[in-house]
């Protein structure tokens, strides 16, 4: 691929060095998905057949069930918020309340929830476990249907100051996070909490699930009736790409018990050990994988036998963006999140105490996930260089690149092909070739743009000292689509950013 | 054309073995790509076929299904509506996928009716021969298969595979034992519990949760074997135990409830005191506050102060009230107020609020007090 002179330079010896690294990264990459795929495969298909005949008729109606409080923040959310704390009061499970926190919305969120719901002030004794911004009042409902709603209304804090503050005011045992604008199953808890009650060796102290695009889907009453595609190229990326993250990583790093992150969106944990390890931290933007390695680590240190499990059902639904400029922003924050983990749990890296977290998954995080798109554009503008001053091979790396793109297109269509074989959710052949399409095209347009997001967000972490939240309004679940008896998700264009929202990820894929 | 191909293999053999070896991954990952679209498309097409026969044969069988079921079918009229759900279902190629749709949809009758037609529905599985084939894959499936047999057999009230069943109780397979213990008791009711007497694997709770759903079916019944189940080595026998004297009122074995409040397994010891609270064992009181002392778990401290709350008298006001005074503990105070609450003593709490004692016990008992929470 290089052609040295007759005199071998230090310069062309390095060159040498940077295209075996370069080559050598991308198949080590490369294998590392393939064997995630795998393992992926096995773990959904053998969670398949445990539940083809399983009956979940008889923990619905056991007065054995343990109680989950749903917390829901909420920061500016009227345009949804009323439908939304319907859909989760009417989820399918014997002993749960639902809480949801008015993060000092500047809206009139609370006013509505207050109208629909009957509220009214309470005098709640809240145990402050966990330090939170001031809690103003705490309302319940006037009318016993809505006895399992609290509402909490508290100074603007932020989405970790606002889980937080739900937690102090909870009663379950364990907590369903979710974010207050996604759509969940009708039976999402009951398979969310089934590991909990099926482990018998070893402490389960979170689960996550598989969380769905919802944008062009149909709604109807809170539920989504109809799955489709989404309309925009840019969506139907996302969809691929979601697709990939949650149906073959997550799913193989919750069968190896290595799973460093559980959506913001969607993820149960036990309670006591959430307080004990001091709940979500205010300071960071990746507040839901913070927590998640946090809790891994306290339980490590204080030799808890524990377990971090994974449902690949598809539980919860949620809009991406249809923007490119608000996905920018979406992406920037989620590696700058990422990146502030990572570094404030460098503990971790390669150290055997924390076992595979501290052995797998934390350096693969740190390899592929933080440092691929840095060592991919880094390789690009050197490349460019390169060919520039004519010391590589061009007719090679072409063919490299081809074979880059040869794979990544056959890993998202067999990404496709086990969703067919498994969870089945896009049931029309013309939305599947769409897919198919899209992944064609993934590579050439999406993929890059990721890159760059990657790059800036690393730039905005290192250089630019930023900590804010970018914003992605949301137009509501209930806006009607004509001709539509259900509605159909559509995202808004982006609003400019408030200054601390409770929300604004989708989720952390 | 000719000379195109030949230039082209001219070109590839006078390639470098590098570039060959890329150049043949690429092409056939391109053609692994374009395979990969045809078999899911193939895919999509199988399943279309499957649900069309699925639905055709569903049309047919149903109608035949309700006239057994809802009509009074005689002897001769029942051997010919299988002879026709026979014809249905027989085909060379598919006769095993038409079987299982068969069987989904007799399953689906028997979990929505209830009555004569659950016995018809019964009688009709095993004549169409669905009963032996879930007794061949209960003996040579896989762990799946055999799981699905098991829960089929047990859905379909299968009692005379009980003893067939019961062979899998402690089955390697977490999953076909689990299922063998479900339908054991769904099957042979509290007689074929007895597999708990020396049962060595861990119960997960999602299954005692099953077993008790079932098990509630007895009716308060006496079940004689609960004193074994609380002396076991296995501590979800034991927690189970404790669930089924609770539910089911099995008051005979106290003495041993007793010595379970002292246990080392703070999930067995949590469930003991709910127990001795749910069966109103007041004559544990003097142990619980032992215990109390004992401990430094809260949710052991807080069952005991629930238990006081229910179980206890003009003493356990007293220590309720100092609970609420000295604790630091939110969760301690909280339940201590809530418990003097459920004893009728709002008076005691009204007087503790109007002392003003502390900032954080105020607002507890103001908490309490609120009967809007």
């Amino acid at each position: 691929m290089i052609e040295f002179d007759n005199q071998n330079s230090l310069i062309d010896v390095l060159i040498y060095i940077f295209f075996f690294v370069t080559y050598g990264y991308t198949v080590f990459v490369m294998v590392s998905y393939l064997v995630l795929g795998i393992l992926s495969v096995v773990q959904a298909r053998k969670y398949l057949r445990r539940n083809s005949y399983t009956d979940y008729l008889n923990i619905l109606q056991s007065p054995e069930a343990p109680t989950v409080s749903i917390l829901a923040p909420a920061y500016n959310e009227e345009a949804s918020i009323i439908e939304n704390v319907r859909s989760l009061l009417s989820i399918r499970y014997p002993n749960f309340e639902v809480i949801v926190v008015n993060d000092g919305s500047r809206d009139r969120s609370l006013i509505k929830l207050i109208e629909e719901y009957q509220l009214e002030p309470v005098d709640f004794a809240v145990n402050y476990a966990l330090a939170t911004k001031n809690v103003k009042a705490v309302y319940k409902s006037k009318n016993p249907t809505y006895n399992n709603l609290v509402v909490v209304d508290k100074e603007n804090g932020g989405k970790s100051d606002a889980l937080n503050a739900a937690i102090n005011v909870s009663t379950g045992e364990y907590t369903l996070n979710i974010d207050v604008d996604c759509i969940l199953e009708e039976d999402c808890l009951l398979k969310l909490m089934k590991p909990f009650l099926e482990e018998t060796e070893k402490n389960m102290i979170a689960t996550g699930g598989v969380v769905r695009i919802a944008n062009n889907c149909k709604i109807e009453k809170g539920r989504i009736t109809e799955i489709n595609v989404p309309n925009k190229l840019l969506s139907q990326f996302q969809t691929l790409e979601y697709l990939r993250s949650f149906l073959l990583g997550r799913v193989a790093w919750g069968s190896l018990d290595g799973l460093l992150l559980i959506s913001g969106a969607l993820g149960v944990f036990q309670k006591e050990l959430v307080i004990a390890c001091g709940g979500y931290d205010d300071d960071t933007i990746g507040e839901d994988m913070e927590l998640t390695v946090r809790m891994r680590r306290y339980a490590r240190e204080k030799d808890i036998d524990y377990v971090v499990g994974f449902v690949p059902d598809p539980l919860c639904w949620t809009e991406v963006p249809e923007s490119w400029a608000v996905l920018r922003r979406q992406r920037n924050r989620w590696t700058r999140g990422a990146l502030e983990t990572l570094l404030a749990h460098k503990r971790l890296f390669l150290n055997p105490y924390y076992g595979k977290i501290g052995m797998i998954s934390y350096p693969y995080w740190l390899l592929f996930e933080w440092l691929a798109p840095l060592i991919e554009a880094f390789g690009i503008l050197l490349l460019v260089l390169f060919s520039l001053l004519g010391v590589i091979n061009i007719s090679f790396l072409y063919l490299f690149i081809a074979l880059i793109y040869g794979y990544t297109v056959s890993f998202t269509i067999a990404t496709l092909y086990i969703e067919e074989i498994t969870f089945f959710q896009y049931k029309k052949r013309r939305q599947l070739l769409r897919l198919v399409l899209a992944g064609l095209l993934e590579p050439l347009i999406f993929h890059p743009f990721l890159v760059y997001c990657s790059v800036t967000g690393n730039w905005d972490y290192f250089f630019e000292g930023k900590k804010a939240w970018g914003s992605m309004k949301r137009v509501g679940f209930k806006k009607p689509s004509s001709g539509n008896k259900g509605r159909k998700i559509t995202a808004s264009k982006p609003s400019p950013s408030p200054k601390n929202p409770v929300r604004s990820s989708p989720a952390g894929a | 054309m000719r000379r195109f191909f030949t230039e082209t293999y001219y070109f590839l053999v006078a390639l470098e073995p590098r570039y060959k070896i890329v150049l043949f991954l690429v092409i056939s990952l391109l053609i692994l790509a374009a395979v990969m679209v045809i078999i899911v498309l193939r895919e999509r097409s199988r399943k279309n076929s499957v649900e069309n026969r699925e639905r055709r044969i569903s049309r047919s069988v149903e109608p035949i299904i309700q006239e057994i079921v809802f009509s009074e079918y005689d002897g001769g009229e029942f051997k010919d509506a299988i002879k026709k759900i026979n014809r249905i279902v027989d085909s060379a190629l598919y006769r095993k996928s038409n079987m299982a749709i068969l069987n989904e949809l007799i399953l689906y009758y028997h979990r929505n009716l209830g009555g004569e037609a659950f016995n018809r529905l019964e009688m009709l599985y095993r004549e169409i021969g669905l009963k032996q084939i879930a007794l061949d894959n209960l003996r040579t499936g896989e762990w799946h298969i055999k799981a699905k047999a098991i829960n089929d057999l047990s859905t379909m009230r299968m009692g005379e595979s009980l003893f067939d069943i019961l062979q899998y109780t402690d089955y390697e397979n977490q999953n076909v034992r689990y299922e063998a213990q479900y339908a054991a008791v769904k099957l042979g009711g509290k007689k074929a519990m007895g597999f708990l007497d020396d049962l060595d694997t861990p119960m997960s709770e999602w299954q005692q949760i099953r077993l008790l759903d079932q098990s509630l079916k007895f009716e308060y019944e006496l079940i004689d074997r609960v004193g074994k189940w609380l002396r076991s080595e296995n501590n979800s026998v034991v927690v189970f135990g404790l669930m089924i004297m609770r539910h089911l009122n099995q008051y005979h074995e106290k003495g041993e409830l007793r010595k379970l409040l002292y246990h080392k397994d703070e999930k067995v010891q949590e469930k003991a005191i709910e127990t001795a609270r749910e069966l109103a064992y007041a004559e544990c009181l003097e142990n619980l506050y032992e215990v109390y002392e004992l401990t430094k778990k809260i949710r052991i401290k807080k069952q005991i102060l629930r238990a006081m709350g229910d179980l206890g008298g003009s003493k356990e006001v007293g220590f309720l009230r100092e609970t609420i005074a000295r604790e630091k503990e939110y969760d301690l105070v909280f339940e201590a107020a809530q418990s003097l609450k459920r004893m009728g003593r709002r008076d005691v709490l009204i007087s503790y609020k109007e002392q003003e004692l502390s900032e954080k016990g105020e607002s507890i008992v103001k908490h309490i007090l609120d009967d809007r929470i």
